[in-house]
């Protein structure tokens, strides 16, 4: 059985049920409104995201559910989710608030890992440069948070 | 709702279009050290940043006062807010000139913090006016002495109030147990408490009815010798052992200290008042220093206590961890997780097993050597380990590093999940017993590394009985100096006669410096085709791979630091690679 979606910019994808519905909202919205040829509107994705969440959906169909957040939390990145995310900030981005919209916890959880991983092992100004984030602190203030950062306990 | 992350201009900053609370998310990812460095980035991001990282404060290279004024300044120069709301844990190392007006001020300025960490010399200062030490265990001071006493006791008691959670650090003096004693009827809010002072464990129970978690040096003489000689008199009278006992029901979490020079019956009767005392524990902590060696025969009995709900045990042992196996095994034999953390201390995992048949988890930190001579082929299997970690500094016995591992996987068939760490395998050279006879280890051992200019430490592991679910090595960047290689290849199990060993899978490691983790990546990229073929097909000519030794070597191939072949039955389904800050997994498919 398959289902229509129809993204932002009005370009209808037809995907298999049980892909669809490793959205929780789109899951939920069928639920609601039973059998229906109608295409389900998602106002907050464009096509060119609505694309890849849909790939990353039909690798992940026959991966187990969970509902525990730590244990999400604590793994990894696997390979494949890698090479998926090696796109342009601002579609990580996208697929990340899409992940958010259409409730689907392991893509968010992927995205956001992704984001951390390019935070990790590096300096402020590495960060700076690549998030393109403008430096707002003044020297006073840089000293105070060095001082405060020495009191923070490593965990 | 969405915090600004200013960009440059004209590049847009797309993590600034997220949300706050996916913001969080991401930062919720980040281990300390990363957030320091996020929040110097901006303002906004400081903003962000501050409530994750501020849970536990440490103040350990510079006076308290030192914290205080900033916490002044920024409060009046600074526009940021200050860090002070989000602290709940506090840590004040030895500061010469701590003062419980200054615990007092932290604790004022702090005010969501409940946990309070201070070293215990801070209580003398309230007997600071008592120069005479001999009256202090009578308390026969003067009454101007003894209102100052008071007057210190209700500001530390008043200073206390919002702490539920207290450690007090380091030695305790003659001045500081007759403060502690007077302080405890006003400690009754606590939930956790961790001290070195001695005391008597009844009195702390007193009045400290509420603990959950404590942590205490137990005294022989004091708590639990005439506690427990009361108890089975009463028993075998068949009385109300219980009622003497006086069980303390709401500790479930317990770090026992104990020290003694003694036979191991004192050891297998402390354990059994621990049983009496504490029978609702669900984690224990055992810390002997124990100088004793188990005498056969002489294990004392267990009187039929048990601790019938502690499903979290871990030795942490300076001396004493044989004593400790044979004791803790006759109360809590079904226990499934144990954790062991030794200082220098050897340890025979047939004792472990000896002692805890039920065990599915076991974890092996710190020790200095881990052995198997005992285990043979007449051993018995344990068939209910499903997890096994040895880490880091851990040896093996007897130039034994692959055989030890290899006598686990025999015994332990049911393995599933084994952790290891790369410093485990020393340059030794051990053989595997199931590979004794096929000869392929000498083609790799004498042809292949011979061309290598460095001479890779060839690192050998054979786990022949077990199918692994997941195979975890940790590395230590700063013990992996170079690079290496980690080849997976088939064993015949143990019993077979014969073995045709062939390359399954193999991974490439090399250290990206000490901050950046490792870059690991499929064998075969960038390797020369020789190398390749030459250890893959273990009976090819190497007199032909002349270009193994030629200068077009890549770089990687010629600065490899080992090459490590690990045997298995079949190939785990992951395959993971941590070091402190890295942590990837290989799927097997």
């Amino acid at each position: 059985m398959s289902v229509r979606l129809l993204s932002s910019d009005s370009e209808d994808f037809t995907v298999a049920k049980e892909v669809a519905e490793r959205s929780m909202l789109i899951k939920n919205m069928l639920e609601d409104v039973g059998d229906n040829d109608n295409p389900i509107p998602l106002p907050n994705v464009t096509a060119k995201i609505l694309r890849k969440v849909i790939e990353w959906c039909e690798h992940h169909l026959g991966d187990p559910v969970t509902n525990d957040e730590n244990e999400r939390r604590n793994t990894e990145i696997d390979e494949w989710d890698q090479k998926f995310m090696e796109v342009d900030q601002e579609t990580l981005f996208d697929i990340i608030l899409a992940a958010n919209y259409l409730d689907i916890k392991p893509l968010l959880d992927v995205g956001c890992k992704t984001v951390a991983n390019m935070i990790k092992g590096k300096t402020a100004e590495e960060i700076r440069k690549i998030f393109n984030i403008v430096n707002d602190l003044t020297p006073e203030e840089e000293a105070q948070i060095r001082k405060e950062n020495e009191w923070a306990e490593d965990r | 709702m969405t915090t600004r992350w200013i960009s440059v201009a004209g590049n847009r900053t797309y993590i600034s279009d997220l949300p706050l609370e996916l913001q969080r998310k991401i930062v919720c990812h980040l281990r300390s050290k990363d957030l320091k460095q996020l929040r110097l980035t901006s303002f906004s991001i400081c903003e962000l940043v501050t409530p994750h990282i501020f849970e536990s404060i440490a103040i350990i290279q510079e006076p308290c006062q030192a914290v205080l004024q900033h916490l002044e300044t920024v409060t009046q120069s600074s526009q940021r807010a200050s860090f002070a709301p989000f602290v709940k844990s506090i840590t004040v190392q030895q500061d010469r000139n701590l003062t419980i007006p200054t615990i007092q001020q932290l604790l004022q300025s702090f005010p969501g913090a409940f946990n309070l960490r201070v070293p215990t010399a801070l209580l003398a200062e309230a007997l600071s006016i008592i120069d005479d030490i001999d009256t202090l265990p009578a308390l026969s001071f003067s009454p101007k002495s003894t209102n100052a006493f008071q007057h210190s006791l209700d500001t530390l008691s008043t200073l206390l109030l919002s702490i539920t959670k207290l450690t007090l650090t380091g030695t305790s003096c003659a001045r500081t147990r007759v403060v502690f004693r007077a302080l405890i009827p006003h400690l009754t809010h606590l939930r956790a408490l961790d001290i070195t002072i001695p005391i008597r464990v009844t009195d702390l129970q007193q009045y400290c009815g509420q603990l959950e978690t404590l942590a205490f040096t137990f005294s022989a003489k004091e708590d639990y010798c005439s506690l427990f000689k009361c108890w089975r008199a009463e028993r075998e009278r068949r009385g109300d052992p219980d009622g003497v006992g006086q069980p303390w029901m709401s500790v479930t979490n317990l770090t026992a200290r104990f020290t003694a020079v003694d036979h191991e019956k004192l050891m297998v009767d402390f354990v059994a008042y621990l049983t009496i005392k504490f029978p609702a524990l669900t984690t224990m902590n055992f810390e002997p220093d124990f100088y004793c060696y188990p005498s056969s025969g002489i294990h004392g009995h267990s009187m039929g206590t048990v601790f019938r709900h502690l499903d979290v045990l871990k030795i942490t042992s300076i001396n004493g961890i044989e004593a400790s196996l044979h004791a803790l095994g006759q109360f809590v034999y079904h226990i499934t997780s144990l954790d062991i953390d030794l200082n220098c201390r050897n340890v025979e995992m047939a004792d472990i097993f000896k002692s805890f048949p039920c065990l599915q988890c076991l974890r092996i930190w710190n020790a200095n050597v881990v052995s198997c001579s005992v285990m043979n082929l007449f051993t018995p299997a344990h068939h209910m380990l499903r997890s096994l970690t040895i880490n880091h500094i851990s040896e093996y016995a007897d130039n034994q590093d692959g055989r030890v591992l290899e006598r686990i996987s025999v015994w332990c068939p049911s393995l599933k999940h084994l952790h290891i760490a790369y410093r485990n395998w020393t340059p030794r050279i051990p053989t595997p017993m199931c590979l004794t006879r096929n000869g392929l280890l000498d083609n790799l051992l004498g042809k292949v590394l011979g061309f290598l200019p460095h001479s890779p430490k060839p690192m050998i592991v054979a786990l022949p009985n077990v199918s692994l679910s997941c195979l975890e090595i940790s590395f230590d960047p700063d013990v992996l100096g170079s690079p290496g290689l980690i080849m997976f290849a088939s064993a015949a199990s143990t019993n077979s006669a014969s073995a045709d060993p062939r390359i399954l899978k193999a991974w490439f490691i090399e250290p990206r410096g000490k901050c950046y983790g490792l870059h690991v990546r499929p064998w075969g990229n960038d390797t020369p085709k020789a190398l390749e073929d030459a250890v893959a097909n273990w009976d090819l000519d190497f007199d032909s791979c002349s270009d193994i030794a030629s200068p077009t070597l890549t770089h990687n191939i010629a600065n490899l630091g080992f090459i490590s072949i690990i045997y298995v039955v079949s190939l785990p389904q992951q395959f993971l690679v941590t070091s402190d800050d890295f942590r990837h997994s290989f799927p097997m498919k």
